[in-house]
């Protein structure tokens, strides 16, 4: 009987050992969700008769830094303030001589942004600087034809030193060349890939940029006669939103395959409202298709590219003797930024306006500067419209509606063109 | 008295002399030194009845106070005995009133002194009131005086010594002496004991020409009340006395260097064993020597005359080397034998070794053992998981008594009492905290296989399994979890279990002895195991009683109640952080496999069915790790809980494999049990086999040593180290936005480091800029982390989003230092310690530099015991520079409860010792 009880004690314990789940192991506080930091790294450009101008829009009225950098080290610094208009312009011969390189602003909160206007004789450009480094950015609507020089600026404003890989398709097929492999960018650097030094000829190339290390910026630098475009190397995304101003130059919207074949739909947001699947097709790995714009059109328009995997979309703006690009945008919003429009003097502009929703939406253009106008426009759903910009010169534009919106701002000047693509207003 | 068998070595003139001396038949004085308590009318007796008929004169020598028969001299001192001996004499007997001589005693002596011309002989004397034990039949000294009789404690007379042959001295408790030589040697030393003064006048005798024999053939059976009366460290400074009268100076100059080393290992190593007499004696003898210097210098000058040779003559007799270091070893050899072979076998002879069942488990044990740390013989302990080096004593200890905690920022909370057990460990081993770790750590692994062969054995357990069982101690269900996570302490403390639990088991054969000692036994045993973990202080409590439960008559529930006292040591730190004990998501969440309670519970079923003593044991330890494996799957309790039970598990799981291979047979149960068992040691072994005692491999110390070696100005600061997994953090850690972390000091992580104290202001601030760092919001987390003087931003484990947040910040230098973990330098973190011009360094357990006029800030969490002169600087502290150096004062009241487990401790031991020294 003893030993009975004594058994049955045993094997209670050890079926409860066996029954009891074991504990979880412990756990750590849920993770926060990555925030983007208030920052922006702009192309600049000094020398060679152009100049670079940096304007900075926000929300607020706060303190920023002005950084800028080459070489490893910083050899520039202003603090500026965005004061009560939300905006400021930084000329960058005021800071630094540093021939090209770039300008990490720090900015006074997530909702700004900054765009770097570089001008020169017979040459302009706009970007609307990068906000943040992805693993893998895509390039395209460069060119290395005889008469344009294609250039990949990759920025490194972080402390630690990038290396990167060019994985570049062309007309001529999956480049091969070792100064394409890792590409090291030293902390606090920026490091200029000369494309058309490297693949001559080429006339047309994606080029996807793969961080292997660290962080980087990138922005394409494509040069055509005097002129000059600035543009965005973007994180590929399967679906892009392109305002395409109006004119009568060559106006086409690149779309730049990731590593994968895709399925591509267009929609095209024209003077009859949105057609849908106006152009369908299927890109190969790495490779483009071209949305020729100003051959349907030569007034302002937009497209919308829907594609079965990540691409880059971007619109290039050709003549004869001027180039200029823009990425588009996968992110419509109510609020936008347009750091810098306005900022030319004697230049015209306008800004383009997408309404991608269902719904009509009431846009406030407001002009940034001491006396700020407002012009309240009616952006119809699915339709595009444009703004001219005000001949007074601005700091920038904010963009408030009721519904979500993509713009961006063109300009011309003498024989140059430039084109950047406004920035939604994040939150904070 | 027992009747003796004579042989040929019956001395010839008393046989031929039973019916008178011719006249040529030496002539003897007896010379009979009182000795106190001895009856002297039956020593006199005794010399009547000597078949020797020449005896002159017979006088007593000692106290006037004592009443001589008629005829019987009487004189003070034996130097005025000797001296007023007529010249008609030729030999006097000296004879101590406890000696009892058989009749031919003196005979023998006298008739082997003329044959071999010996000049002084000693009788072979036998312990009076045994059966013919041996007590000395002259003896051989060392060269340092020190006899050796060559005799085994006990050893009977068998005529095996019955050899006449010369010694290095004799016993004054009977020795016939030349009378002339007596008289121009002046007698034996008045000031020397017994033994002490048979060696001197041999000596002295041996150097003045003379012969110095044993004659076995005259028997004196010796009450040994002289030996009684005299005190142990007066021989021994005799001996010295002895050795200063006869050396000449030049064998002095490398003698007594010598005996004072010999003197200094054989005290050390008897406080070693909390014998305290030895040292005592040592330093008494000598004391004595240089208050009688000027005496031992004239009878130095007075025997001169009369040397005639030198100390060679002396060195012929004398053993090699030191009888005492001979001792020494033997004693080491012995007490190391036992520990393995308490039931005597290789006492009893090689050829029954195998014969004893522990044995060669024990031998399988200890040869498993040294495999199982063999990497720890060649590079140390590692410095991972929850093991980390011991600080200087010195440090440790001040934080043990209330002193600051060093952890993360810092904290005035206790620290774990394991601080005070490693410092004193680094103490006694002369302040090398390094070796002290290594030493300690191999001990405990020792102390582990001996702690369980000797419980087993208390038990009654007696088989190969009780040593063996150890390893799985050390490596079983829990102990593999937790020494594999890294917990040094958990080696600790699973070695200390046995024996805190078998103090609270009384012998069987010795159930009533010494209760005083058993209680500071199970006081000291307890208040070690709670330094190493605290609440594993009420396992020989429960043990206790679930074996009193079943019936075994050996547990003492009133021992195992007062085991619970020495919870005393860690009462500071339990209550400066009771999370320790409570709060379940601190604990690591170590997993045990479900195949140990199928294994468990296959090696104890059977046994519940066999012999009852076994299988009662064998249900101790099943009852005891099939609850604790149980409870470590319930969420109550925190990591010290989680730890406890852990241990628990393995030592009731060693207690059922003990019993289990307790006795190998092929009878099915104990066949079934045997097999469950081996299962269960196989699988113990087998986590052992890295080589370090079941500790995972690595050094973090060494990897982040870089934080040494590029250290500025104010020494090395702080590294902060970050991880999505639990495991890379060593240590305590914290919990941020999804990632684990914790401070390290980068002058390398101390034991003490371990345990993160509650969290205070510079915490929570610290876990802001932790969250704001991780959210990839702050481009410059270097200038946030600076406050905390971060050098060191250190990711460590797989990559993460935290790998891409940092690799887009503006002022964290990434620096390829280390192959694995992902390392950010912070060039613009804070020191330590510093004020507007001047920087200070650590110093032990505070700061130290230049003195001067500015206030310096301490980057530790704020509070007013650091001094001089705190005042808060938002989380930190800052201190006046004018002193150069900042300490932190603890709070007198937190010294209390140290102190009282220090005295407790103290009492504890000089109680043992007292037992000890009273044997």
């Amino acid at each position: 009987m003893k030993e009975l009880a004594r058994t049955l004690l045993v094997v209670a314990l050890a079926a409860g050992g066996l029954a009891v789940p074991a504990l979880d192991p412990p756990q750590t506080a849920p993770a926060a969700a990555v925030d983007t930091p208030a920052m922006a790294v702009c192309a600049i450009e000094e020398g060679s008769g152009r100049s670079t101008t940096v304007s900075v829009a926000s929300t607020v009225d706060g303190p920023g830094t002005l950084t800028a950098f080459a070489a490893g080290s910083a050899v520039g610094h202003v603090d500026f303030e965005t004061g009560e208009f939300g905006a400021s312009s930084i000329a960058i011969a005021d800071v630094a001589a540093v021939g090209v390189g770039g300008a990490l602003l720090e900015l006074p909160v997530s909702s700004s942004a900054a765009a770097s206007v570089v001008a020169g004789a017979g040459s302009l450009s706009i970007d609307t600087c990068p906000t943040e480094s992805g693993r893998d950015l895509i390039l395209g609507g460069g060119s290395t034809l005889s008469d344009q020089r294609f250039e990949v600026q990759l920025m490194n404003p972080y402390a630690g030193e990038a290396i990167v890989t060019f994985v570049v398709q062309s007309d001529a097929g999956l480049e091969s060349n070792s100064l394409l492999d890792s590409v090291i960018i030293p902390a606090r650097a920026t490091v200029l890939v000369d494309l058309a030094e490297i693949l001559p000829g080429r006339e047309w190339m994606t080029v996807a940029i793969e961080v292997d290390t660290g962080g980087v910026l990138a922005v394409g630098r494509l040069g055509v006669g005097t002129d000059s475009a600035v543009w965005d190397a973007v994180a590929p995304a399967q679906e892009w939103f392109v305002p395409v101003p109006h004119g009568l130059e060559s106006r086409q919207v690149v779309i730049a395959a990731g590593d994968s074949d895709v399925e591509y739909q267009v929609d095209f947001y024209g003077p009859d409202g949105v057609v849908e699947a106006s152009e369908t097709g299927e890109i190969t790995a790495r490779g483009q298709a071209v949305v020729d714009v100003g051959a349907v059109t030569p007034i302002a328009s937009a497209i919308r590219v829907v594609t079965t995997g990540p691409v880059g979309a971007f619109l290039r703006i050709t003549n004869a003797t001027a180039v200029a690009l823009t990425s588009g945008s996968t992110m419509p919003a109510s609020g936008l930024l347009l750091p810098g429009a306005g900022s030319i003097p004697g230049g015209s502009g306008w800004i383009t306006l997408l309404n991608p929703g269902l719904e009509d939406v009431s846009v406030e253009v407001t002009t940034v500067r001491s006396a700020s106008e407002t012009l309240v426009v009616a952006v119809p759903a699915g339709e595009v419209v444009e703004v001219v910009v005000a001949r007074d010169r601005a700091l920038g534009y904010t963009i408030n509606g009721n519904g979500p919106l993509v713009a961006s701002w063109s300009t011309a000047i003498g024989g140059s063109i430039a084109v950047g693509l406004a920035a939604p207003i994040a939150d904070g | 008295m027992f009747p003796r068998m004579t042989d040929g070595s019956t001395p010839l003139i008393a046989e031929e002399t039973t019916n008178g001396a011719p006249p040529s038949t030496p002539k003897i004085k007896v010379v009979v030194t009182l000795v106190e308590g001895a009856d002297l009318e039956a020593a006199l007796a005794t010399v009547e009845r000597q078949v020797y008929d020449s005896v002159e004169e017979v006088m007593v020598v000692g106290d006037p106070a004592v009443e001589v028969p008629d005829g019987v001299g009487r004189s003070l001192t034996l130097e005025e005995a000797i001296a007023s001996t007529s010249d008609q004499v030729d030999y006097l007997w000296i004879l101590h009133s406890d000696a009892r001589p058989r009749p031919d005693a003196l005979a023998a002596l006298v008739s082997e002194l003329e044959r071999n011309e010996a000049s002084l002989g000693g009788s072979k004397l036998l312990v009076a009131g045994t059966r013919d034990e041996l007590e000395s039949v002259g003896s051989a000294t060392d060269v340092f005086g020190e006899p050796f009789s060559g005799l085994d404690e006990g050893e009977i007379d068998l005529q095996q010594y019955d050899v006449v042959r010369e010694v290095a001295f004799v016993s004054s408790v009977s020795m016939l002496v030349r009378r002339d030589l007596a008289q121009g040697l002046q007698g034996l030393d008045v000031l020397l004991e017994p033994v002490a003064a048979g060696l001197d006048f041999s000596q002295r005798v041996r150097l003045a020409g003379g012969r110095v024999i044993t004659v076995p053939s005259s028997e004196v059976y010796h009450q040994g009340r002289c030996r009684q009366a005299g005190r142990g460290w007066r021989e021994q400074a005799g001996r010295l006395r002895a050795m200063l009268k006869a050396y000449r100076l030049i064998t002095l100059a490398w003698v007594i260097p010598f005996l004072l080393f010999v003197g200094l290992v054989y005290s050390l190593f008897n406080l070693v064993l909390l014998r305290w007499r030895p040292a005592a004696r040592h330093a008494a003898s000598w004391a004595w020597n240089i208050a009688h210097l000027p005496s031992t210098i004239s009878a130095r000058r007075r025997f001169n005359p009369v040397r005639a040779f030198g100390d060679e003559e002396l060195f012929r007799f004398q053993a090699r080397g030191s009888v005492r270091l001979r001792d020494l070893g033997a004693e080491v050899t012995d007490r190391l034998l036992f520990m393995f072979d308490d039931d005597k076998a290789l006492a009893r002879g090689t050829r029954r070794i195998w014969s004893s069942p522990g044995i060669w488990g024990a031998l399988i044990a200890a040869a498993l053992l040294m495999v199982a740390a063999r990497s720890i013989f060649f590079t140390g302990v590692p410095n991972i998981g929850s093991s980390f080096a011991f600080e200087p004593p010195s440090v440790a200890l001040s934080r043990f008594f209330g002193g600051w905690n060093d952890s993360g920022l810092g904290s005035p909370d206790p620290v774990h009492p394991s601080a005070g057990l490693t410092g004193l460990i680094s103490f006694l081993w002369f302040g090398a905290e390094g070796a002290a770790r290594v030493v300690m750590t191999i001990g405990l692994a020792i102390l582990a296989v001996l702690g369980m062969g000797r419980l087993a054995g208390r038990l009654g357990l007696k088989g190969p399994g009780r040593y063996l069982s150890g390893l799985v101690l050390l490596a079983g269900p829990g102990t593999a979890a937790a020494i594999g996570a890294g917990s040094w302490l958990a080696l600790g403390a699973a070695s200390l279990v046995p024996w805190a639990v078998r103090s609270v088991f009384v012998h069987p054969s010795d159930p009533a002895r010494g209760k005083l000692a058993r209680f500071a036994w199970v006081i000291v045993w307890s208040l070690l195991l709670a330094a190493m973990s605290p609440v594993l202080v009420v396992v020989p409590l429960v043990s206790g009683l679930l074996a009193r439960l079943l019936g075994d008559a050996r547990s003492r529930v009133w021992l195992a109640m007062a085991g619970l006292g020495g919870v005393v040591v860690a009462i500071p730190f339990v209550l400066g952080d009771p999370g320790w004990v409570l709060e379940t998501d601190r604990r690591l969440g170590l997993e045990v496999a479900e195949l140990w309670p199928v294994l468990i519970t296959g090696a104890v079923l059977p046994l519940l069915f066999v012999a009852e003593g076994i299988g009662r044991s064998a249900l101790v330890g099943a009852m005891l790790s099939l609850s604790s494996l149980l409870l470590v799957r319930v969420p109550v309790g925190g990591p010290g809980i989680e730890e406890a039970l852990l241990v628990t598990a393995s030592f009731g799981t060693a207690i059922v494999v003990a019993a289990a291979l307790d006795h190998l047979s092929f009878e099915p149960r104990r066949a079934l049990a045997a097999v469950a068992a081996v299962a269960v040691l196989v699988l113990s072994v087998g986590s052992l086999a890295g080589g370090r005692l079941g500790l995972p491999p690595g050094d973090l110390n060494e990897r982040f040593g870089f934080a040494t070696t590029l250290a500025g100005e104010g020494g090395p600061g702080r590294i902060l180290l970050l991880s999505v997994d639990r495991a890379p953090i060593p240590g305590e850690a914290r919990s941020g936005p999804g990632l684990w972390y914790r401070l390290i000091d980068g002058s390398g992580m101390t034991q003490d480091e371990v345990w993160l104290p509650d969290p205070r202001p510079g915490d929570d601030k610290l876990g802001e800029a932790i969250e704001q760092m991780a959210s990839g919001s702050n481009l410059r987390p270097g200038e946030t982390l600076a406050e905390f003087s971060v050098d060191w931003v250190v990711i460590d484990g797989p990559e993460s989003y935290l790998d891409e947040v940092l690799a887009v910040q503006l002022d964290l230098v990434p620096t390829p230092l280390d192959p694995e973990a992902r390392v950010y330098e912070n060039p613009g973190a804070l020191p330590m310690a510093a004020g507007a011009g001047s920087i200070w360094a650590r110093d032990g357990a505070g700061f130290a530099g230049d003195r001067t006029s500015d206030r310096i800030r301490l980057s530790v969490s704020a509070d007013p015991g650091w001094s001089p002169d705190p005042t808060a600087a938002d989380w930190a502290v800052s201190v006046s520079g004018e002193e150069g150096d900042a300490r932190y004062q603890p709070d007198p009241v937190l010294l209390v409860i140290p102190i009282a487990a220090v005295g407790l401790l103290g009492l504890a031991l000089g109680a043992i010792v007292g037992r000890r020294a009273r044997r």
